[in-house]
């Protein structure tokens, strides 16, 4: 349980020149859920990006079960275990549910041999989408097209899950939804790197955090020393 | 089941036409069939690159590529067709892999440019090496099979066969998962572990091996040709069109495309003689204007073709 399967050593990264991220140092352990949580702008999805592959870092260094991925290719990561989900959902619209799924468990050999168990597997997790299996991704609805992103992110059998914003333009009741399915994929052995803005809902779901500003991790800590700390009660929690 | 079968009764009706056709017909619609499967293969060898979102105009140069090295190859080193058939794909594959590693990290139009410029460096190259193809005089080679415009039809016919088994392999694998996601979105893909660079190379890959059989079959059916002939960027864009016309993403798309093309523009080239080419291209605006998912989008209406 204790053993990291995330650390990330200094990480630095942006777009061009342009620097986003400064120096950033993160761990995440098997099967732990932990947070990044910051105002728009701060950092947060760039960090998930560096994380991912899709933005090669300026320096620092990321080691994902005990590897050191850095410069890897977004694919090789997300075939190592890590897989991202991403923010605004991003599903391949024109495909059916199913396909969406089916191109997550292309991910590896492996994933694809055991592709119909890790089906009954996120259909279970999310049964809605069972009905909705033939259906052309673009017409789900808000909620289910999150459900399905984080579903076809499963495909991949990850051991570790990037989770852009899960909450973002949802109703409460179906973000309920959605975090309890987090929490029953870290049930599973997953662990989750969960990147939001509703800052309270994270913290009841999250083991730790890490509050990032202006691309600066300016706190950490377990989620109830967090929901104690006065700034971020103040800037966050708004009490 | 009753939706389906008349879609296999057409394609099985479509097929044994096809193999029946010329001995039903004369030389001059053999000559036609002949050119018109060749444009079937070119267009599915297009559409082939296309699926891993590449707008490519680099198929005229393998299409020249092929001609020449079979032409080469026949001539000069005395090779039997098969042989100089296989040294032409071959040579196709490693170029076509040296070409994707180094020009598919380029996305879209740059891309698109880049295999451009591949097409009219190796047209200066055929043009500039006269020992070897004959420069711009060209290059002749003996007629194939005699003359015997049945056997060229048959060869064609089974290039084109194995096209289209290459096609349906795509449509039906994990590359048809992949083709679709990265199209949509290449960077979720890529988070989905989809390595749109392999994808591409083994697409682009595929495409330029049927673009190149394409060519080595013209140059030995033609009995000749000329760099500006091989190389002529008319044919890539050919391609692309029956291919945008017919329908894109699928294996019967690109085919009808090529015939139905072919067949216009041949039936205007002898009724219209002065400007058909005019008429040809209204044509294909209002192909576009009226049916942007191809002919093959038009079933989505007749509903029983589904």
């Amino acid at each position: 349980m204790n053993t990291p399967i995330l650390e990330v050593n200094n990480l630095s990264g942006g777009y061009g020149a342009l620097q986003v991220i400064w120096n950033l140092n993160l761990t995440v352990r098997a099967g732990e859920i932990v947070c990044l949580i910051g105002a728009n702008g701060a950092g947060k999805t760039t960090t998930l990006r560096l994380l991912s592959g899709l933005e090669k870092p300026m320096k620092g260094e990321i080691k994902f079960q005990g590897v050191t991925i850095t410069s890897w290719l977004p694919a090789r990561i997300a075939r190592f275990g890590m897989t991202h989900v991403p923010e605004g959902r991003n599903l391949f619209g024109l495909m059916t549910v199913r396909e969406n799924l089916e191109v997550g468990a292309n991910c590896s050999p492996e994933a694809w041999q055991k592709k119909e168990e890790t089906m009954d597997y996120v259909y279970n997790l999310f049964p809605i989408l069972t009905e909705r299996a033939n259906q052309l991704a673009g017409t789900l609805s808000g909620g289910e097209q999150q459900m399905l992103a984080i579903a076809r992110a499963l495909m991949t059998r990850p051991s570790l899950l990037l989770v852009d914003e899960p909450s973002m333009g949802l109703a409460p009741a179906v973000v309920d939804n959605v975090f309890k399915a987090l929490r029953e994929v870290r049930e599973n052995g997953v662990a989750i790197f969960l990147v939001e803005q509703d800052v309270r809902r994270s913290l009841k779901l999250a083991e730790r955090g890490y509050v990032i500003e202006n691309g600066h991790i300016v706190a950490q800590g377990t989620s109830a020393e967090l929901m104690e700390n006065e700034e971020v009660k103040r800037a966050y929690l708004a009490v | 089941m009753k939706k389906y079968s008349l879609k296999y009764i057409l394609v099985a009706a479509a097929a044994i036409l096809a193999v029946i056709f010329p001995f039903i017909t004369g030389e001059y619609y053999r000559h036609l069939a002949i050119l018109t499967l060749m444009y079937a293969v070119l267009a599915l060898s297009w559409d082939f690159a296309a699926r891993a979102e590449l707008v490519s105009f680099a198929h005229t140069g393998f299409f020249g590529l092929g001609a020449y090295t079979s032409a080469v190859t026949f001539l000069k080193l005395d090779f039997p067709l098969y042989l100089s058939f296989t040294v032409a794909v071959l040579l196709t594959i490693v170029v076509a892999i040296a070409l994707g590693y180094l020009t598919l990290r380029l996305s879209g139009i740059y891309f698109a440019i880049a295999s451009l410029a591949f097409s009219e460096v190796l047209l200066v190259v055929a043009l500039q090496l006269p020992k070897v193809t004959g420069g711009a005089m060209g290059i002749s080679v003996p007629s194939l099979f005699g003359g015997m415009r049945v056997y060229c039809y048959g060869l064609i016919l089974g290039i084109l066969a194995l096209a289209v088994v290459v096609s349906l392999y795509l449509e039906r694998s994990h590359f048809h998962l992949a083709f679709s996601a990265m199209r949509t979105s290449p960077s979720v893909a890529s988070v989905l572990g989809v390595n749109t660079v392999r994808y591409r190379l083994s697409s682009f890959t595929l495409s330029a091996i049927f673009s190149c059989l394409a060519g080595a079959f013209y140059v030995h059916y033609t009995t000749t040709t000329i760099p500006y002939e091989a190389f002529n960027l008319n044919i890539g864009v050919a391609s692309m069109v029956m291919a945008v016309l017919g329908g894109l993403y699928s294996t019967v798309g690109p085919v009808l495309g090529a015939i139905v093309l072919k067949i216009i523009e041949e039936y205007m080239r002898v009724t219209i003689p002065y400007g058909y080419m005019i008429i040809y291209g209204l044509l294909l605006v209002a192909g576009i204007l009226f049916l942007p998912k191809g002919l093959v989008g038009v079933q989505n209406k007749w509903k029983f073709l589904k």
